[in-house]
């Protein structure tokens, strides 16, 4: 088993050290025994079923988006995945933009991460806001586009024009 | 030892039902949540693992499809949609095509329609032998009765029914060796003393007599007694026609207490409720365990659902003094039934009736065989 990420794999390791048991296998069920609570899962490693007897179980919960996340990505125009979070307009280059120009998204509502990636994604959005701001022009996404007219000179249409005319 | 690695194993395996499990993770939810699984038995999460990897040769002598009922509550509960349970079933029909060494197993599996034309040729073949050696024109009785042994001669009927019985009992038996060999004799990890055959084998008796085991797949109470209801009457039936056909067929009428008759009305209950239940859950595809549905799933219980209605209807026409109507449901009846016996019976669904038990008596063994091995490689260190 090992961890994700600069720094985790050793904080993993300490964890081990310090007598912290880490088993890999998913809990099936959780029954409650002699007033303690029973704990079966199949260890993968050991290829034996586990039962385990504990005093409190913590449940991790998984993330889901927010249940207003469409209403949002309505008002801006902008994407959601399969699964409900907002789509970056390109996951390698453009991390923080949307497909509409102006818009940029940052943190947990592009998808479910950790502290370290929320603020590195933060302040990225946040200089991608200042790009725009220092030239006073908005970069066009890819809806901002007209669907059906070719444009021959793109630099001689302004940018801002076309967002307020759409 | 070398493995050796079939990497298109899995697009194999995909004749026999479903076949695609890269969506597993190897979380084990599905074995820790099984009610039958045990340590040295771990199913399902170890055979999704060697059909990802393609070990064809351990997967040849695994046992644990056997062990498993399809309760579904693996299936259920998987975080991945991997279906673990359909995989056990598929492996069920996979082993059963590897014991087989004819071949004519896994011919059956994986094309529905070799399985259809098979069955058509000798149903035709049934009815067209009627058409040659009975006598359709013989009337009923004076006193009203129809004598089925006069118009099909007991002793030629008797005669092919052994031979044809004993012909596929031949291929049952030869099955279960190679299974034998490949499960135990090629696992060179365990050594089973003779002595342990004879006490282990009365548990495996026992669990075909009861299937208590099924009984434990939690909330399938109802689903475990109709399938021990079914392979009860089935098991009845297969013994009259095999032992007592002389008996049972007979053209003596008795009263409706006398024992051959409650018999015969058990075994047609059985049959009866049993897979209308089992052909109406199919179609409905409600329940995990009916969702999917392989060819044989189908083909099996309509035609023992033939075979009870085609008997029910001989026993009326019989009594009410009806000859040709008796004759001819009689020869649907025998040209239903031989298709079935033949295909069934050593190379396709009904051989879990010999695999299961055989499958359970082998894990036992193992099991006391690994404990005593490893009783005995401890002991010095104590």
């Amino acid at each position: 088993m090992r961890a994700f990420g600069k720094g985790y794999e050793e904080f993993s390791e300490r964890i081990k050290e310090e007598g912290v048991h880490l088993i890999r296998g998913r809990t099936a069920r959780v029954e409650e025994k002699e007033g303690k609570l029973l704990v079966r899962s199949e260890e993968i490693y050991e290829e034996r079923i586990m039962e385990t007897k504990v005093d409190m179980v913590v449940l991790s919960v998984g993330l889901e988006a927010r249940a207003d996340a469409p209403e949002v990505a309505r008002m801006l125009g902008i994407d959601q995945g399969e699964e409900g979070w907002f789509v970056e307009s390109n996951y390698l280059t453009e991390p923080t933009s949307t497909f509409s120009g102006g818009i940029t998204i940052a943190g947990v509502c592009q998808g479910p991460k950790d502290i370290p990636d929320t603020v590195a994604q933060g302040s990225a959005a946040a200089s991608r806001v200042l790009q725009t701001l220092m030239r006073g022009k908005i970069r066009l996404g890819i809806k901002d586009l007209p669907p059906e007219k070719i444009i021959e000179n793109a630099r001689q249409i302004s940018p801002l024009k076309m967002e307020v005319e759409s | 030892m070398s493995t050796r690695v079939d990497p298109n194993f899995s697009k194999k395996l995909e004749a026999y039902g479903k076949a695609d499990w890269n969506e597993c993770y190897h979380c084990g939810n599905c074995s820790a949540i099984c009610p039958l699984t045990e340590d040295g038995f771990l199913f399902p999460r170890k055979g999704i693992r060697a059909i990802q990897m393609g070990l064809k040769d351990q997967l040849a002598g695994y046992v644990d499809p056997w062990l498993c009922y399809y309760c579904g509550e693996c299936t259920d509960t998987c975080p991945r949609d991997a279906n673990p349970g359909e995989m056990m079933m598929t492996l069920r029909r996979w082993l059963t095509a590897v014991y087989d060494w004819t071949g004519l197993s896994g011919l059956l599996y994986r094309s529905f329609r070799a399985h259809m034309a098979f069955m058509i040729v000798l149903f035709l073949g049934v009815i067209a032998s009627f058409l040659v050696f009975a006598d359709f024109s013989i009337p009923a009785t004076s006193e009203g009765l129809v004598e089925i042994n006069a118009f099909a001669p007991s002793e030629l009927i008797h005669e092919i029914d052994t031979i044809l019985l004993l012909a596929l009992m031949f291929f049952l038996v030869t099955n279960i060796l190679n299974m034998f060999i490949k499960v135990i004799i090629m696992d060179k990890s365990v050594r089973v003393p003779i002595y342990l055959y004879f006490v282990k084998v009365w548990e495996a008796i026992f669990h075909f007599g009861t299937q208590w085991r099924f009984s434990k797949c939690e909330e399938k109470r109802w689903y475990w007694f109709l399938h021990w209801f079914l392979m009860s009457s089935y098991t009845l039936m297969f013994i009259f026609i095999i032992f007592f056909l002389d008996w049972f067929q007979t053209d003596v009428v008795h009263p409706w207490y006398h024992p051959q008759r409650l018999l015969g009305y058990y075994v047609t209950a059985g049959i009866l409720i049993s897979t209308v239940y089992f052909v109406w859950n199919r179609i409905k595809a409600g329940k995990t365990i009916f969702k999917f549905s392989h060819h044989s799933d189908y083909i099996f219980p309509v035609l023992l659902f033939l075979i009870a209605f085609t008997g029910i209807l001989i026993h009326i026409f019989r009594i009410s003094g009806m000859a040709q109507a008796t004759y001819i449901t009689y020869m649907l009846h025998l040209a239903v039934e031989v298709p079935m016996v033949t295909t069934f019976v050593a190379f396709s669904k009904w051989s879990h009736l010999a695999y299961r038990p055989m499958g359970l008596f082998f894990a036992n063994l193992k099991k006391a065989a690994l404990q005593k091995q490893y009783k005995t490689q401890l002991a010095p260190a104590t």
